[in-house]
């Protein structure tokens, strides 16, 4: 590090949790002061790079201000020459804290290294405002290895009661639970959408991504009966979420509502090995424990090449979890071969992945070991056949030099919801299906919406096949 | 079709698209009273006064985007004199007696302003269509598209992605997507709030963000690093507060230079030149772009920002050239001569302005011009005249 930004890292102490900031201007003496406009115009702008509070060193603090008429104390800024800047959320308004909160974030800027989560922080967290302990967490999550209790400053209270709706209506018979009021419920009794407060949007992502949005989506979708695909998606970006989040960083009642969840969304085949794991990481007795559960192989290229003498050998493993059978290995000519099965179950899930058409499922090959290249990943997407015996799927792939592992443990995606994949990612996956021969893949393509981009990888497939 | 029942044609006034069919309705319920559900328009009548225009009620729950409940018609006499409209005059209430004579956008417009994409380059409309429908669009953009024009809403991109795209630029090149359209601030939240919340999980956790000095609203990716979406009204100048309207013209004049003008409808697959000049001040097949101002600015700040921005597109287009059928560039006669007509006395009136508004145009001038500033720079300026070399002076701290 430079000395021009060491001197910044001494000086920018204090510095805006908010992306947006405005003067308060003062006025004449007995008049209440008024912002200026946000960032001075500069609307694009994140507040916390700017210059100003970079070279010159800001203290924290707090003013009362106007309000919608009332006095409202608010998180600032001041500057040397006294001058002031307060803190907005993202309409525009200022920021409410009370003392405390504002000598609390204080503290917390001054030990930004090293944040401290007792107890009491977190309590004293949970008494500001939401806009408040997003933006403090949110910079926390980017800036500092966080403290995972301090997350729990936030309103999981919401995440629960979304996960137990979702799982309640995810049980066969099963009715959401009455809400503390009917405010969210149309006249009648039926079910409707959550009302516009219970909507977890941006909130929770500081603590995890892929978590809270995909909730409340499918919480959203399960209460108006939402038809159309979209359950496996949202179910898998879900089961995708809690299988990435520290669950540290959820509180234990949280952690308990979405396993409950995991565990109904394991009700359906295709979903049962990522529900089952999401579920072990969150309530295992110990943070490893689902480790055992996982559909990982490590194999070795080299090993292969190596047996030269003699028949020619494979290596591979048999991996088996629950209902999933995998066998992988790599072939002395070169590839990784992954063959999959899936077995049914007993159980009759209310809402299946099944609805949303022709199911891909994602193998990951990630070089491990002592190359320049580690912990790159290349990702696969096998076609699931879908039959009265159950899942099954085939790849055969180019094998990566020395060591690597296949993983298997990410949740199949519907293939019409694959229309973000990058065009190689796509293509390379078409070759990799060597059982799926161009007529059939013309019958699962052919029918996804026009602008989907398995089209063009379809025909660069086919220009790439010998003739 | 348009809002009165009128069967729209080239001949009749208006070229373009078809109205909207929830504008119809307006029609086939007899009169020209308006239906609830149909969108307002700037020129319509309200108790004889003509709607200016739309504002946005600022008030309410901390963190509460506006909704079309806070969204309020302005009218003619409103915008100059006189506190706001109070909140009974929300724009979609069906309660409104309004008169549905103010012209739909498509109805504003002649022939020459409307270009299908491919007619002006083969392939434009894929370009197009890769930036809004593809794989690294956001995902719930086309939902939003279908759901506001649905609606009766106009709905165009603006600014960088029509004059890149033109200009030859691929669509992975174009940065943040700034679109425009008919609907105010509150009536958009309505429905984006509705879209992102309800469509995919990834969409959901986009924050939102809406500025009530601007009416400028913004959809960010989750980790907050640049915007995936920023939608403000078609603009309207010479008002009070913030507003926004209905009417390509005014918006197309209160933009800083021509070539940012044009307006990309990705419905219909056409592109707008309300002035009827951006297309050939962006000299896209060939030859040397022009930089003029688009409109006829005189408050000192947005002088000051029209010719910081003139600036900074005349140093990024000499730098470097090439574009779609290699356009070179730039002309900037008449935006020199513009700058040249320019008070002497311009820094002087921003001081009159004070401390905030030079704090202000610095805001602007951090995005326009070089970090550090070059001896090309103050040649460049030196052509400018008095008053933008003193304004550049100030700014980069080499005088005033």
């Amino acid at each position: 590090m430079n000395s021009v930004a060491q001197q910044e890292d001494t000086v920018a102490v204090h510095r805006p949790l908010s992306s947006w900031i405005a003067v308060l201007e003062p006025r004449s003496p007995g008049a209440h002061p008024t912002l200026g406009v946000i960032n001075d115009g500069d609307e694009r702008a994140d507040a916390r790079d700017m210059v100003r509070f970079r070279t010159v060193a800001w203290v924290r603090t707090s003013v009362i201000i106007d309000r919608d008429g009332q006095p409202c104390r608010v998180l600032a800024l001041r500057a040397p020459d006294r001058s002031v800047v307060i803190e907005l959320d993202d309409v525009g308004r200022p920021v409410a804290v009370s003392a405390d909160g504002a000598d609390l974030v204080a503290e917390l800027e001054v030990r930004w290294a090293g944040l401290p989560a007792a107890p009491g922080t977190v309590a004293q967290l949970r008494r500001e405002s939401l806009e408040l302990r997003y933006f403090l967490l949110f910079r926390i999550g980017r800036e500092t290895a966080a403290p995972a209790e301090l997350f729990h400053c936030l309103p999981w209270e919401r995440v629960e009661s979304a996960a137990r709706t979702a799982a309640a209506l995810l049980t066969p018979g099963g009715t959401p639970p009455v809400p503390a009021d009917d405010a969210g419920r149309p006249p009648g009794g039926s079910i409707g959408r959550a009302p516009a407060e219970e909507q977890l949007r941006h909130w929770f992502t500081p603590a995890a991504l892929s978590l809270a949005g995909p909730l409340s989506v499918l919480r959203n979708g399960l209460l108006v009966g939402r038809a159309g695909p979209w359950f496996s998606r949202e179910a898998a970006a879900l089961l995708t979420g809690l299988l990435a989040v520290e669950p540290a960083r959820l509180p234990a009642s949280t952690r308990s509502a979405l396993s409950v969840l995991a565990d109904r969304l394991g009700t359906d085949q295709a979903l049962r090995h990522s529900a089952r794991l999401a579920a072990a990481r969150l309530t295992g007795p110990a943070p490893t424990a689902h480790l055992d559960l996982t559909l990982t192989a490590r194999l070795d290229s080299d090993f292969v090449l190596r047996a030269s003498s003699g028949a020619p050998q494979e290596t591979g493993a048999l991996l088996e979890q629950g209902l999933v059978t995998a066998d992988v290995a790599v072939t002395p000519g070169g590839a990784v071969v992954v063959e999959l099965e899936i077995s049914p179950t007993t159980d009759s899930p209310v809402r299946t992945t099944a609805d949303d058409g022709p199911l891909c499922h994602p193998v990951t090959v990630t070089l491990i070991g002592v190359t320049a290249q580690v912990g790159s990943q290349v990702r696969y997407w096998m076609m699931l056949d879908r039959t009265d015996e159950g899942l099954y799927g085939f790849l055969a792939m180019p094998a990566p030099e020395g060591q690597f592992e296949v993983g298997l443990d990410a949740p199949p995606v519907a293939l019409r919801f694959l229309d973000r994949v990058p065009h190689r990612e796509l293509l390379a996956s078409l070759h990799a299906n060597e059982h799926i021969g161009p007529s059939h893949w013309h019958t699962i393509i052919d029918e996804l919406p026009p602008r989907h981009p398995a089209h063009a990888a379809l025909a660069a497939y086919e220009a790439q096949l010998p003739s | 079709m348009d809002r009165t029942g009128s069967r729209m044609t080239a001949s009749a006034g208006g070229y373009g698209p078809p109205v909207p069919a929830s504008c119809r309705r307006a029609a086939a319920q007899g009169g020209d009273l308006a239906a609830a559900d149909a969108p307002v328009m700037t020129g319509d009548l309200l108790d004889g006064k003509k709607v200016l225009g739309f504002a946005t009620a600022v008030h309410g729950a901390a963190g509460r985007l506006p909704s079309a409940a806070d969204d309020l018609l302005l009218l003619e006499g409103d915008g100059h004199t006189g506190p706001l409209p109070c909140p009974d005059g929300a724009t979609g209430s069906g309660s409104l007696p309004v008169r549905r004579v103010g012209p739909h956008p498509y109805r504003q417009l002649e022939p020459g302003h409307v270009h299908p994409a491919d007619e002006l380059a083969p392939g434009l409309t894929a370009a197009f269509d890769e930036l809004v429908y593809g794989p690294d669009a956001p995902r719930y953009l086309a939902v939003l598209i279908e759901r506001l024009t649905g609606a009766g809403h106009g709905f165009w991109l603006a600014g960088g992605a029509p004059r890149d795209l033109l200009a030859g630029s691929r669509p992975d090149e174009v940065g943040d997507l700034d679109v425009t359209g008919t609907a105010p601030a509150g009536s958009f939240w309505d429905v984006a709030d509705r879209v992102l919340d309800d469509e995919d999980g990834v969409s959901a956790e986009h924050p939102r963000l809406f500025s009530p000095d601007t009416l400028v609203c913004s959809v960010l990716p989750p980790q907050r690093q640049g915007h995936t979406l920023e939608y403000r009204g078609l603009g309207i100048g010479g008002l009070r507060v913030p507003a926004t309207g209905t009417d390509l013209r005014q918006d197309a004049r209160q933009r800083d230079l021509t070539v940012n003008t044009l307006l990309y409808d990705p419905v219909h697959h056409v592109v707008l030149d309300p002035l009827e000049q951006a297309l050939r001040d962006l000299a896209y097949r060939d030859g040397i772009r022009v930089l003029v101002p688009a409109g006829a600015p005189d408050d000192p700040e947005t002088c000051a920002a029209v010719l910081l921005r003139g600036l900074k597109f005349r140093l990024r287009w000499a730098s470097a050239g090439g574009g779609r059928g290699g356009a070179r560039g730039p002309n900037d006669t008449a935006l020199r001569d513009w700058a040249t007509a320019l008070p002497e006395n311009l820094t002087a009136q921003l001081d009159e302005r004070g401390e905030a508004a030079w704090r202000r145009v610095h805001a602007v001038a951090d995005t326009c011009l070089p970090a550090t500033p070059s001896p090309h720079l103050t040649e460049v300026v030196r052509g400018y005249g008095t008053a933008a070399a003193a304004l550049v002076d100030r700014l980069t701290g080499g005088g005033g």
